[in-house]
């Protein structure tokens, strides 16, 4: 076996060198493999009986730290492998002819070793997405938002000192001022005689949802606390269709009566509303509430993609892709230099942060400049920076390995330069103005202040970090090909 | 023969040291081999520094009859240097891995690999190393993997820097007819300049020597040429002859005599024969001896 895949990477090595160089026919298998078990370790949970979140967690969290290992394991080695075989130091070196091929290997190949330990979660993704009915849920989730509040109500006083008076009046809830100062903030459910009408402090969605679209986004349905008033004929309606909805959730109603537990539910309230005491009881007619509770996290958290989930998130993907662009820009810098002008590059990366951050430091100690112009000296602070390490570069008069370390550090620090010209203009058109006439007066001001300018931020530092290949590779090539200057 | 590399007026300052090493023209022919000797720190690694592209200096440089300047693609041209410098660069996995995977880049087709390989290797009497790693062969079979490796990529200059330090005798003069071998076996144009300290084996298989001091070109043309008008230069040591005073003996004679070391140098105008004839006349007993009438040692002592 060892012999035949012995003789199956000579043939590789003849027939395909620049492959077998880059290793991508050893760990794109092995890694792939690596991926595959731990996908599969994830579609092998046991989802019979739809287990808590907490178990899903508990279950998948401890795959991804067990794939921890793993990963680091085969992104070191791959590491060496590429200095033993592709770096500057020995003869096979491909950065310099192949720059795009190498560096689009390492992204491929530490993508999927840094996605190796969310990719278990996927597998359980896949395996509870077949077992869920989505569609079903989302109807089921507006019946039982509104259904909940009449089965269980938790326990609902709880004291509120004056001080904090300005917090609960923002809260939109029923404030008593007891003789001592104290406040007390009650979330009720009762019956107003006049209209006939049922009040009631209630969750419009399911806090498990919390802000989060569920499935179909065209729903838009956020968790939001507030007051409800329905009539009591609505409220036994909402009664019946979570009696026949909730078992679906192991929510199993003790009593099916739904008069009497609307009467018990006013009882309840009366008897405990206008006291102080903490621990007055949760008024409860759901069998297994937490079983109930933490199925619809389940559900929720499949159909979200949330939690342990989320390597099923396209979304997480598209910014996690920085942490493989960051190590294969680094390993595509240690092949393409010698080892040791890289180490003095890391010594300007780390004296160039300390230098803004004293800078800054200094600024605020002092007040050298105007207040609210912070955001103007670090532009400029930065613009300054880039142009010195511009200029040392291309120096002729300097030590050539100082230019190295400049040349280096500046490849590392492009895409966080770029990130971070974008984040100061945007907070450099931070609107002034706050009060009630906030959204008209910051109109013409909030122009950056939106996901898409902040992914427009990450793509264009996607694009750096590829630019900067290609302008590197060159600079490298003069700095390291082209006779030296000693 | 065609000229592979010609550079005129080459000038290069170390400013720190004030070191300068200047050559006022050097050019290696096709089929040549040029030895560059000297004594210690006197700019013969430099030299090849310099042709092999490693470091800048001042002058109108050529390789391969095209002009180098600052538009010179030097990666491309950096493929038809051979460069092996005094401390080799370690290689790591087998050594046949490593011949494999330059000759695949080189473009030989898988099917030939193996071929080539095996012609280069009993060439330079590698074949049952080859499965080693680079920590299980000597020093000089390092170099001559270094050699095979380099010489699979067909370089038109080959430029060695001290290749022969650190070799034994045998390894040495092995490693020299290899070359000599190699310019008569390629059939394109290479050249090969090497340095070292080991005169005498240079000497027997350059065909240009260039003899540095102090940065400045001394002595740049065959060995032929060496010869001073009439004047012949010997190195010889005698057993030790109880109660006589050599050096005035050989003052007596009227040869101008150097103590190099353990030598006497002669220097007379008197041929090897007659020479010899009279130290033999004279009972003495030649422990050792050797004609520098055209060896570049002889500027070693000026």
């Amino acid at each position: 076996m060892l012999q035949r895949f012995k003789n199956w990477d000579v043939r590789i090595s003849k027939s395909y060198p620049k492959i077998w160089i880059l290793g991508v026919h050893i760990y794109l298998p092995i890694l792939t493999i690596m991926a595959l078990t731990f996908y599969a370790f994830g579609w092998a949970y046991n989802i019979t009986n739809m287990p808590p979140m907490r178990e899903v967690n508990d279950y998948g969290y401890g795959l991804l730290q067990f794939a921890i290992l793993p990963m680091l394991l085969a992104g070191i080695m791959y590491f060496i492998r590429q200095i033993k075989f592709n770096s500057l130091r020995v003869h096979h070196h491909l950065p310099y002819k192949n720059p795009y091929l190498s560096f689009i290997t390492f992204v491929i190949v530490f993508f999927i070793i840094t996605a190796t330990p969310f990719i278990a979660g996927v597998g359980m993704h896949h395996k509870f997405s077949k077992q869920i009915d989505e569609r079903q849920f989302i109807e089921d989730l507006s019946i039982l938002n509104k259904g909940y509040s009449h089965f269980y109500q938790k326990e609902f006083t709880g004291v509120v000192y004056a001080a904090s008076v300005s917090m609960v009046s923002d809260s939109d809830l029923e404030v008593v001022q007891s003789p001592e100062g104290k406040q007390t903030i009650v979330e009720t459910y009762r019956l107003d005689k006049a209209t006939g009408n049922l009040i009631l402090y209630r969750e419009i969605a399911h806090r498990e949802v919390d802000g989060n679209y569920i499935g179909d986004t065209s729903l838009q349905c956020y968790a939001r606390y507030g007051w409800d008033t329905i009539s009591v004929a609505q409220a036994h309606q909402e009664m019946h269709d979570f009696i026949d909805a909730a078992p679906r959730y192991y929510g199993e109603i003790k009593d099916k009566d739904v008069q009497k537990i609307f009467m018990q539910h006013l009882l309840h309230v009366a008897k405990y509303r206008d006291t102080e005491d903490y621990n007055s009881p949760d008024f409860n007619q759901i069998g297994d509430r937490n079983r109930f509770e933490s199925t619809l996290g389940t559900y929720s958290a499949v159909i979200t993609k949330d939690d342990v989930f989320i390597g099923s998130s396209l979304g997480f993907w598209l910014y996690y892709i920085i942490f493989s662009l960051s190590v294969s820009t680094i390993l595509f810098i240690v092949c393409s230099v010698r080892i040791i002008d890289f180490g003095w590059s890391m010594l300007v990366v780390a004296l160039t942060g300390m230098f803004v951050m004293i800078a800054n430091g200094l600024l605020t100690v002092f007040r050298w400049l105007p207040s609210n112009t912070e955001i103007q000296f670090n532009l400029i602070l930065i613009t300054v920076l880039v142009v010195i390490f511009m200029l040392l570069i291309g120096a002729k008069w300097l030590k050539s390995s100082i230019s190295k370390a400049f040349t280096i550090a500046l490849q590392l620090l492009l895409p966080a330069t770029v990130f971070a010209y974008f984040g100061l203009f945007d907070n450099l058109h931070d609107c002034p103005y706050r009060g009630e006439n906030w959204a008209e007066q910051c109109k013409d001001f909030e122009y950056f202040t939106n996901t898409d300018y902040y992914l427009m931020a990450y793509g264009i530092c996607v694009l750096a970090s590829l630019f900067g290949v290609y302008v590197f590779n060159r600079i490298y090539i003069r700095q390291y090909v082209h006779p030296k200057q000693q | 023969m065609t000229e592979i590399f010609k550079v005129e007026n080459l000038k290069k300052k170390f400013n720190r040291s004030g070191f300068q090493l200047s050559v006022d023209q050097l050019s290696l022919l096709a089929g040549s081999i040029t030895g560059v000797v000297g004594e210690n720190g006197n700019g013969k690694t430099t030299l090849l520094d310099i042709i092999a592209g490693e470091t800048k200096a001042n002058g109108q440089f050529h390789y391969f009859g095209i002009e180098a300047n600052s538009h010179t693609n030097w990666l491309e041209l950096k493929n038809n240097i051979g460069f092996i410098p005094q401390r080799i660069p370690r290689w790591y996995g087998t050594l046949e891995q490593n011949l494999v995977i330059k000759a695949a880049l080189e473009g030989i087709s898988a099917g030939n690999i193996d071929g080539e390989l095996d012609k280069l290797l009993d060439f330079l009497g590698l074949q049952e190393y080859r499965k080693l790693n680079w920590t299980e062969i000597s020093t000089g079979y390092r170099l001559r993997f270094e050699l095979a490796r380099i010489l699979i990529g067909n370089p038109r200059l080959l430029v060695l820097d001290e290749p022969l330090a650190n070799l034994d005798i045998n390894t040495q003069q092995k490693f020299l007819s290899d070359l000599k071998k190699l310019l008569a076996k390629k059939d394109y144009p290479l050249a090969v300049i090497l340095s070292s300290q080991q005169l005498h084996e240079i000497e027997s298989v350059a065909d240009q020597m260039l003899f540095i001091k102090k940065g400045e070109v001394l002595y740049n043309g065959n060995l032929a040429n060496i010869a001073l008008d009439e004047e012949h230069v010997y190195e010889l040591q005698l057993n030790d002859r109880e109660g006589h005073d050599t050096e005035a003996y050989f003052d007596s004679m009227g040869y101008k005599v150097c103590i190099v070391g353990p030598y006497y140098q002669i220097t007379t105008k008197q041929s090897v024969s007659i020479f010899l004839k009279t130290l033999s006349d004279n009972d003495m007993e030649i422990k050792y001896f050797r004609n520098l009438s055209n060896s570049t040692k002889r500027f070693f002592n000026n």
